[in-house]
């Protein structure tokens, strides 16, 4: 309970990530539609560019 | 492992022709509804952010991120070098199950909370359910009126649904107390724009727009929140 209130207080407030804390689950999807989470790559070394077409 | 999450509202089939014609051998995403913006919040792009085996962020770079610049390179190659984290050793699975809990909890207490509101709506949206996340997200944004994050959340939970009009009017209004923010101000040109995106960028129309938006934003000040 003390860790989700924690938790709870860090998405509230939307605070940016900070280097040396974990990252936020996000769910993104891959081009077959498919849903890829942020925590499948743990594990591994990821390297997550971010860019758009605009 | 390279990852490229292209942010465009239009899916799939905004950014598919782009990854196929870079050739991508990477693994290729995109984020229609601007979770990844939500959770790292981040306001420019192209970024680069760079996590270790525990998904713990060892590196990050807003706006400005060239993957062939040598800071980038060196960057990089240090990220490499690092000896492997221990999975499991600094990381935090965030409980998502609980972290609803938490918030549904606090919002029946408290259904004025504005940041359980906006909290328990944008986890709704990262779970793909923008029917669920909408009306939490709406009562955030009417309980923090110059709260921009909370009226970009509900603009993305409009254009998950469809609803464009209602979208770019969240929109706008988030742009109105974040005007630095050019994911917000694209998603609002690519909604009423279209034609100026797909099949081809129109660069110079950016420009024009931008310029005439900024003359009219000078005789427009927001309000400090």
């Amino acid at each position: 309970m003390i860790s989700a209130l924690a938790l709870y207080a860090v998405v509230g407030q939307n605070q940016a990530i900070e280097v040396g804390k974990p990252v936020p689950d996000v769910a993104l999807l891959d081009m077959s539609g498919k849903s890829v989470r942020l925590s499948s790559f743990r594990g591994k070394k990821l390297i997550l560019f971010n860019w758009a077409t605009w | 492992m390279f990852v490229a999450v292209a942010m465009d509202t239009g899916g799939i089939p905004a950014c598919k022709p782009f990854y196929d014609k870079a050739g991508a051998t990477y693994l290729s995403l995109v984020d229609p509804q601007n979770a990844l913006g939500e959770a790292f919040d981040f306001d420019a792009i192209p970024n680069g952010f760079l996590i270790d085996e525990a998904g713990v962020l060892q590196y990050k770079r807003v706006g400005g991120f060239e993957v062939s610049s040598p800071a980038t390179q060196k960057a990089i190659d240090d990220f490499l070098a690092l000896p492997p984290a221990k999975p499991g050793e600094k990381a935090v699975v965030p409980d998502y199950d609980a972290t609803e809990a938490a918030n549904r909890a606090q919002i029946a207490k408290t259904p004025d909370d504005p940041a359980a509101n906006l909290a328990l709506g944008r986890l709704l949206l990262q779970r793909s359910d923008a029917i669920g996340a909408v009306p939490f997200l709406a009562r955030a944004a009417a309980l923090a009126p110059k709260s921009s994050g909370a009226h970009f959340s509900l603009g993305s939970a409009y254009l998950a649904l469809g609803k464009k009009e209602a979208a770019a009017a969240s929109l706008k209004t988030a742009l109105r107390y974040d005007r630095a923010n050019f994911v917000i101000r694209k998603q609002i040109w690519m909604i009423e724009h279209p034609e100026k995106f797909h099949p081809t960028i129109d660069w110079s129309w950016q420009h024009a727009q931008l310029a005439k938006e900024r003359e009219a934003e000078k005789n427009d000040p927001p309000a400090m929140s």
